[in-house]
């Protein structure tokens, strides 16, 4: 999210990556915040059309899934040999090229990040959940933090995972999970 | 998804995203707030402070992704995840070692957050023993700092457990996930609104004018490479029982990089004991560096230790290393403190000895009430 001095007050951009090449799925769950996509000043150089489409949305304060400042630095790289490719044709020597770059820089971003609807919620109050992730199925534990002797934190919840649980995880899905699994599936679009 | 918080218990917590290996973990923070507060001691999550910090996205309230303060985001949501420590901001290192500490006591305890200052209706924490504002919470709306203001005229006890404590002010928006989501902050005379009570200059700057120290006791210093020394000013007071300390006794680290001290030229609220006395230089200015404890004739009272690294000292955590005994004895001063909050208004059981007079001979000799 960024709001920067020049740019209008409740004006965000919300960027979705969306992976061409690399054999990873992104997992790319964003609010719905609306608004008709559209150009942002600035931004067109963080996008690295050979890697990967960056989607702007103005949105009013609408939530990012963005790069960070490492991956900024990357696709702006990206972006240079993008504006160069149009008028030179002769590639800088070298031994090995980097086939895929966008991989490369994969390994910056965290390859699970969230957020949620709620700083904070009375008990039994729904909380949205908001989850960017390459991985292609994810879990979600909560712990509660505090005196719990030696150690500070009480697994209170674990949610089911979100596609077929990771070989060696330990977890057989049985009819019951597969039902949850469904019922979380569901929230996934809207988190209300 | 949706995180179903039937049942649970309240308090702070981590969720851990899991994509299945440990390089595919981060964590989200999510406060579960006690349903009542009434008659509990209640830990506020310094989440507002945790925004303006946060450069996910590469931008703060600090800097832009060039790193400059000029680029500095004017507004973050918290619609985004936290940049620092693996999702969970600063919580590891300055809340819940207060958190734990509070609950291995067994007090009656409450969980809340800084934006619950600002939505849930003030009247929630009346009934509160005590608020306290753990670890560095420099971010306040005038909503956040009038529930605390009027808590205390109800005889609610405040703590402060870090320092540069609602030095800068905010005001909230919405976003599309709903209201108070967007925290804004200009810094500066830029801020568009025409509002004078809601530019969000500092607090001590015009066009608001309104010092926190009217309410927490000190002011702000200014950021030090070398962290001025905690030096014992009273050894006296209550809230060194079972310490050993003496006057002069010298707790090093623990003031961190940020100080607050007494300004002759802001309010004072009295009667006040000065805990720990010592100074610092701040643009060529020689300020007292301080830490107080006041109290107030509706028997609220306010504890301020404007010490930056107060809460990571409870577990010797802190990005700096100190003596075990400086850690010791802010455990024990937390606890003291603690266990008498948790038994009701201070100020009626334990009126504070007033000791200003002694470091700050400028100020008027009174017994209670806010100077000027």
């Amino acid at each position: 999210m960024i709001f920067s001095s020049r740019r209008t007050y409740g004006a965000s951009m919300q960027m979705k990556w969306v992976r061409m090449a690399a054999s990873a799925a992104l997992i790319s769950i964003v609010a719905a915040c609306g608004g008709t996509p559209t150009t942002v000043a600035g931004v067109a150089h963080q996008a690295d059309l050979t890697v990967q489409q960056t989607q702007q949305v103005q949105s009013p304060g609408g939530a990012a899934q963005g790069p960070k400042v490492a991956r900024a630095t990357i696709t702006s790289r990206g972006a240079a040999a993008g504006h160069l490719a149009a008028v030179a044709n002769t590639p800088v020597a070298c031994t090995t090229i980097a086939p895929k770059w966008d991989a490369v820089a994969q390994v910056l971003r965290p390859a699970i990040e969230g957020y949620t609807s709620l700083d904070s919620a009375a008990p039994g109050t729904p909380v949205g959940l908001y989850v960017s992730a390459v991985a292609p199925r994810y879990q979600v534990e909560a712990y509660r933090m505090g005196f719990y002797g030696s150690t500070d934190a009480c697994l209170t919840w674990t949610s089911a995972w979100t596609g077929r649980p990771p070989a060696g995880s330990g977890a057989h899905r049985t009819r019951r999970d597969e039902r949850a699994r469904r019922v979380l599936d569901a929230f996934d679009d809207d988190p209300h | 998804m949706t995180i179903p918080t039937k049942g649970w218990a309240p308090g702070d917590y981590l969720l851990r995203l899991d994509g299945g290996t440990p390089a595919t973990r981060q964590f989200v923070p999510l406060t579960i707030r006690s349903t009542s507060f009434a008659g509990r001691i209640v830990l506020i999550v310094p989440d507002t402070t945790w925004q303006a910090y946060n450069d996910w996205g590469g931008h703060s309230l600090y800097i832009g992704p060039d790193k400059k303060f000029a680029d500095r985001a004017r507004a973050v949501p918290f619609d985004r995840p936290y940049s620092q420590n693996n999702g969970s901001s600063f919580f590891d290192s300055d809340t819940l070692p207060l958190v734990a500490l509070a609950e291995s006591m067994h007090l009656p305890l409450g969980y809340a957050t800084d934006v619950d200052l600002q939505r849930l209706p003030p009247s929630v924490f009346f009934g509160a023993r005590a608020v306290v504002s753990v670890g560095h919470d420099e971010y306040y709306s005038p909503g956040m700092r009038s529930a605390l203001t009027v808590a205390l005229a109800h005889g609610v006890n405040l703590a402060f457990l870090g320092s540069n404590e609602i030095y800068r002010k905010i005001r909230f928006a919405s976003t599309p996930t709903g209201p108070d989501r967007l925290v804004i902050n200009y810094k500066n005379k830029t801020d568009p609104i025409k509002i004078p009570s809601l530019v969000t200059t500092q607090w001590e700057q015009s066009p608001s004018n309104d010092p926190e120290s009217s309410l927490t006791g000190l002011s702000y210093g200014c950021a030090q490479k070398r962290f001025p020394p905690l030096t014992v000013a009273d050894a006296s007071s209550w809230l060194f029982a079972g310490t050993g300390v003496h006057n002069g006794t010298v707790l090093p680290q623990v003031r961190g990089q940020e100080f607050d001290g007494i300004r002759t030229d802001f309010p004072v609220p009295r009667s006040m004991t000065i805990l720990f006395h010592g100074h610092a230089t701040c643009r060529g200015h020689t300020r007292g560096a301080d830490s107080s404890f006041y109290t107030t004739p509706s028997g609220g009272s306010v504890f301020n230790v404007g010490a930056y690294f107060w809460v990571c000292a409870l577990t010797n955590g802190c990005t700096v290393k100190m003596p075990p005994a400086a850690s010791k004895i802010v455990t024990r001063m937390t606890m003291n403190y603690l266990r008498a909050a948790a038994l009701g208004p201070i100020g009626l059981s334990r009126p504070a000895n007033d000791t200003v007079g002694r470091y700050y001979p400028k100020l008027p000799k009174v017994t209670s009430g806010v100077h000027p």
